[in-house]
């Protein structure tokens, strides 16, 4: 990642100088933008989905008043805050698409995978883009961000034996398009493989 | 061990979609510039509220209006955080504060504002003042919610530190009175993406939550986060079938024979263990608005004891009691919107919880502003402050029901008692007889 420094306006600290808060927003823009939208486009499936959840990450992190962070450590928040707003949407989504009937309101909403399925290429992307939303997101963690399976049910505010069975399904859907993944017995508190470099 | 989708990543990173976003800095920075705004603008109209009038107005957003509340996704009010929820999981029972609804709406044209006055007390009387933090309103059907008030939202009680850091909350006499004009967000506008509609047609219970601070005797702050309810009937017009005035089966009260009232009053046409009995002096330590007033056409105060007569406890929920002024047995003056059936005041108030065990009574306070009441061509009723009560002798009744917590599960009661007569002079204190 650029350090960013044309951007910054530098303030004094204790510990020296550092960005002020909205010029790292200027770095992380910049030479960002495409990391933070595919993390979000993994997620969402959706790629106006994911250019929603990228501004609002942003905006989530940034309207805090952060002084003295590097772009490298903002990027962990609005990485953070993406999957935040996406699993906290799905959950506030699903909450009312369970009760709506009652409501005797229009029921013409169908979810955005199916779309993106339909018809493209199955590369690991369209495949994903199969999965149910929270079968997604457990997959992306596990699988593409190779975090542990206490630490997928920690970021996804889920218990563990939830994860799993996300991750069972998911995973045997995703087998069917991909081909064989890693054995559902591995260990649940290892990586899948070694961690990936940021 | 590498899996298939260990580049995936990166995948994302390089699809045409990806390489052809960028960041809208401009927006973002606006949409941070405005939630930072917000956040402050939050705190510092709170405390304008709270220090600036005993009658706190909920702050309403126009329609179309961009919100930020503090919470919410994106855009979003976060009280649209409460939609689809059961209204168990969002009620407020925290706390020592009690909530009454004085004059809800009962029946509203969709798209329609909801009014009511929310009163906040501490039924143990150990706080006298308080101030109010904010007030949710939800709008539920079959048990989950489906609308919410416009504007911020309330933070939850134990968010009130974060949320209102550094401001600073006048206290006010209790109980604190909230008028509440609410336009309401219907739950599909944000998650479904409809057209903004407000409530549509349909039967509604009104729950509406309270967060007030109150300072006991000791001056410690005792927090408190209370609900309430009330049904609501939302038509088209506004006008539900079979309760509009039609001057002769259902009329309204204004103008009308005096004899419903006394008909309650009477222990043999309504044997309701209930009296009620007119109290010439204020109770000691009521230093509200004495009995004596100014001249007509301002605020008057009296009081009376409520007593249960039975042999059997009365609990329930009424509403407030509501005073009528009477000349020559004519109903001239009383509260807007109070409506008759037979001999059964249809009180719109509901809300105050009445616990009275056999033999005991209960000094209730009762105001009524002196001056006429009047019927529209449509019949609408209503008081009119321009036209004063001309001077001169007047009967004060008052009326109370109480109803069963639940219903069906006991008896509901009403009953009247004349207050005492007043004598209205023109521009000078009125005289009690």
């Amino acid at each position: 990642m650029a350090d960013g420094t044309e951007d910054a306006v530098v303030e004094r600290t204790a510990g020296g100088r550092v960005p002020a808060a909205i010029d790292v927003l200027a770095v992380l823009a910049r030479n960002r933008s495409r990391a933070l939208f595919g993390y979000a486009y993994l997620l969402s499936g959706d790629a106006s989905a994911a250019e929603d959840l990228v501004q609002e990450a942003l905006v989530r992190t940034f309207a805090r008043t952060r002084t003295g962070f590097t772009p490298d450590d903002v990027e962990r928040y609005v990485r953070s805050a993406i999957l935040s707003v996406y699993v906290d949407g799905y959950r506030r989504r699903q909450r009312w698409a369970a009760v709506r009937h009652l409501l005797h309101l229009r029921t013409d909403e169908h979810a955005p995978d199916a779309a993106v399925a339909a018809g493209a290429a199955l590369d690991v992307r369209a495949a994903l883009a199969t999965l149910a939303p929270q079968e997604r997101v457990a997959a992306v963690l596990r699988y593409v961000e190779d975090l542990t399976v206490p630490e997928v049910a920690h970021r996804m505010g889920l218990a563990e034996g939830t994860v799993k069975r996300y991750l069972s399904t998911g995973t045997k859907r995703l087998e069917e398009l991909l081909g064989p993944l890693p054995d559902l017995d591995l260990d649940d508190t290892a990586p899948v493989t070694n961690r990936r470099g940021s | 061990m590498t899996t298939p989708l260990h580049g995936a990543l990166d995948d994302a990173e390089n699809t045409p979609e990806a390489r052809g976003y960028q960041v809208p800095l401009d927006r973002v920075r606006q949409r941070v510039r405005r939630r930072r705004a917000a956040r402050r603008g939050g705190v510092a109209g709170a405390a304008v509220l709270g220090v600036s009038a005993l009658v706190v107005v909920l702050p309403l957003a126009g329609r179309g209006e961009l919100v930020t509340p503090p919470v919410g996704e994106g855009d979003w009010p976060g009280q649209v955080e409460r939609c689809g929820q059961p209204i168990e999981d969002v009620l407020g029972d925290e706390g020592p504060a009690e909530l009454a609804l004085e004059d809800p709406d009962r029946s509203i044209a969709a798209g329609a504002a909801w009014t009511t006055l929310a009163l906040a007390y501490d039924p143990a009387e150990q706080a006298t003042t308080g101030w109010v933090y904010g007030t949710d309103v939800s709008f539920v059907q079959d048990g989950v919610v489906i609308a919410v008030q416009s504007g911020e939202q309330v933070p939850a009680l134990a968010d009130v530190d974060e949320y209102f850091a550094g401001a600073d909350f006048a206290p006010e006499p209790l109980p604190l009175v909230t008028a509440l004009d609410v336009d309401t967000i219907a739950c599909d506008e944000y998650l479904d993406g409809a057209e903004p509609h407000g409530l549509l047609p349909g039967e509604y219970e009104v729950f509406v939550t309270q967060t007030v601070g109150m300072a006991g005797a000791d001056g410690e702050e005792i927090r408190s986060r209370t609900s309430i309810s009330a049904p609501l009937t939302v038509t088209a017009d506004g006008v539900v079938p079979g309760d509009e005035p039609t001057g002769i089966e259902a009329p309204g009260l204004c103008g009308r024979s005096a004899e419903f009232l006394e008909e309650m009053a009477d222990p043999e046409l309504n044997p309701a263990p209930l009296k009620l009995t007119p109290l010439l002096e204020a109770p000691p330590g009521d230093s509200g608005l004495a009995p004596s007033v100014p001249a007509a056409g301002s605020d008057y105060r009296f009081y009376f004891t409520l007593e249960n007569t039975g042999t059997e406890p009365i609990q329930g929920i009424g509403g407030l009691p509501h005073a009528y002024v009477v000349r020559d047995g004519l109903v001239v003056g009383m509260p807007a919107d109070v409506r008759v059936s037979g001999s059964t005041v249809a009180e719109p108030a509901v809300g105050v919880s009445y616990d009275l065990e056999p033999g005991e009574k209960e000094v209730h306070g009762v105001h009524i502003q002196l001056i006429h009441c009047s019927v529209s061509e449509n019949g609408v009723e209503s008081a009119d402050e321009d036209l004063p009560l001309e001077a001169g002798r007047y009967d004060l009744w008052v009326s109370l029901s109480i109803n069963p917590e639940l219903a069906g599960s006991g008896p509901a009661y009403s009953a009247a008692g004349v207050a005492h007569g007043l004598t209205v002079v023109a521009s000078a204190t009125p005289t009690r007889e």
